[in-house]
């Protein structure tokens, strides 16, 4: 019963934090200025940088999964992980799509194997072949093991990504947030970005539970059905 | 059964501490073999120290785009302008086709192709422009870009040398 009654409220929490991110692109696209250098062309940002921190949180959830599934060889873990590799897979595609179109108008090119782009690019390889190796192998103690290794690098990749505007030269411009010397944003802008972020993260905590809750269920129905037969 | 747990815990952190032996080890060989191997661009000054061997290699330069030196011709889409470091490290830059929306004097771009030998001209082929994180509203007083921030980003390597004092040394 209380299962079925957190489901319940975790799927209508989803519903309600999609309304408010509808809500935070209309402030996006409608409310807030254009920027000086960039016309209106800079609101992708609005939506780039929010899913490159989701595609962060994400890591950051699979470093958790992968930890506790290392630790407690507990295979059940492998749910946790494989929902934060599939929702991080999707939000590093995101950032990438947006950031392209966001590139062409105003560096001129779509890609250019720079830095942040090339970690980036890196990190949804990588979710990727988290996806292909939790397929690859049969179920057991080797398929955890490998599994969370692989999502311990990933969560490494992380850092690297965030942090390749300062240690490298890039075309990618540096960070605009968290910076020495304060944010380098309008405050009507930083704060329609902010609630952005805010949102998208609790959206990407709530996409990878779920994914984790179906993943569960799949198991469960999979081992009674297993269970009947025999 | 009182001893497997204990078995298995210790197991577990040896992997734990392997990973992140290996993990450490990435990042470092990273770091290492990116910073000092290979460059996304060469500063003006670097390019033109170098032009004699990089002259036969394709290349990326970053630069400022200096005031009143840009050129084009629409009817041969051939734009020509000048980079510079802003130490008097000025690379004129040859370009076929118009340039991006956001080019413009005094923005910073990252131009790939060949360099003269003499480190005095360049032959784009791809020409990007580098905006800097500033994001503002129109101001009424025209451009008021802070440029300092993305000369920082483009010279960092000079800027983490002598911060904050760029009109002093030569």
């Amino acid at each position: 019963m209380t299962e079925r009654k957190s489901k319940f409220t975790l799927a209508n929490s989803l519903t309600v934090l999609l309304a408010m991110l509808l809500g935070q692109w209309m402030l996006a696209w409608l409310w807030v200025p254009v920027d000086e250098a960039q016309g209106d062309v800079y609101r992708v940002i609005y939506l780039h940088v929010p899913a490159a921190f989701a595609s962060f949180l994400s890591a950051g959830v699979l470093l958790i999964g992968s930890l506790l599934a290392l630790r407690s060889k507990d295979e059940h873990w492998l749910n946790l992980s494989r929902a934060a590799a599939e929702v991080g897979l999707l939000f590093t595609l995101l950032t990438l799509a947006t950031g392209s179109i966001w590139g062409k108008p105003t560096w001129g090119v779509w890609w250019t194997w720079d830095a942040r782009l090339t970690t980036s690019f890196l990190l949804a390889l990588m979710y990727g072949g988290w996806i292909l190796l939790f397929g690859a192998i049969p179920q057991g103690p080797s398929r955890t093991r490998s599994c969370s290794i692989l999502g311990v690098m990933i969560a490494a990749d992380v850092p690297i990504i965030y942090k390749s505007v300062t240690w490298w030269r890039t075309l990618h411009q540096p960070q605009t947030i968290l910076r020495t010397g304060g944010s380098t944003m309008d405050s009507d802008m930083l704060c329609v970005l902010l609630s952005g972020i805010a949102i998208m993260a609790l959206v990407t905590v709530n996409m990878i539970l779920v994914r984790r809750e179906t993943l569960r269920l799949e198991q469960e129905l999979e081992e009674k059905s297993l269970g009947g037969a025999s | 059964m009182n001893l497997s747990p204990k078995k298995k815990r210790s197991k577990s952190t040896k992997w734990v501490i392997g990973i992140s032996l290996i993990a450490v080890a990435v990042i470092a060989i990273a770091l290492t073999q990116i910073s000092s191997n290979t460059v996304y661009f060469y500063t003006p000054d670097e390019a033109q120290a170098k032009a004699a061997t990089l002259t036969s290699q394709n290349i990326k330069v970053a630069g400022m785009v200096v005031a009143g030196s840009r050129e084009w011709v629409a009817e041969t889409l051939k734009l020509a302008f000048t980079i510079t470091d802003l130490k008097n490290h000025d690379i004129r830059v040859s370009y076929n086709g118009p340039p991006p929306d956001m080019f413009k004097e005094g923005q910073g771009v990252v131009v790939e192709g060949t360099i003269s030998g003499d480190g005095k001209s360049f032959a784009a082929r791809t020409l990007m422009v580098k905006h800097s994180e500033e994001y503002k509203k129109p101001s009424t007083d025209g451009g008021t870009m802070n440029k300092e921030l993305l000369e920082k980003s483009l010279f960092k390597t000079q800027a983490t040398d002598k911060p904050s004092n760029s009109g002093t040394q030569p």
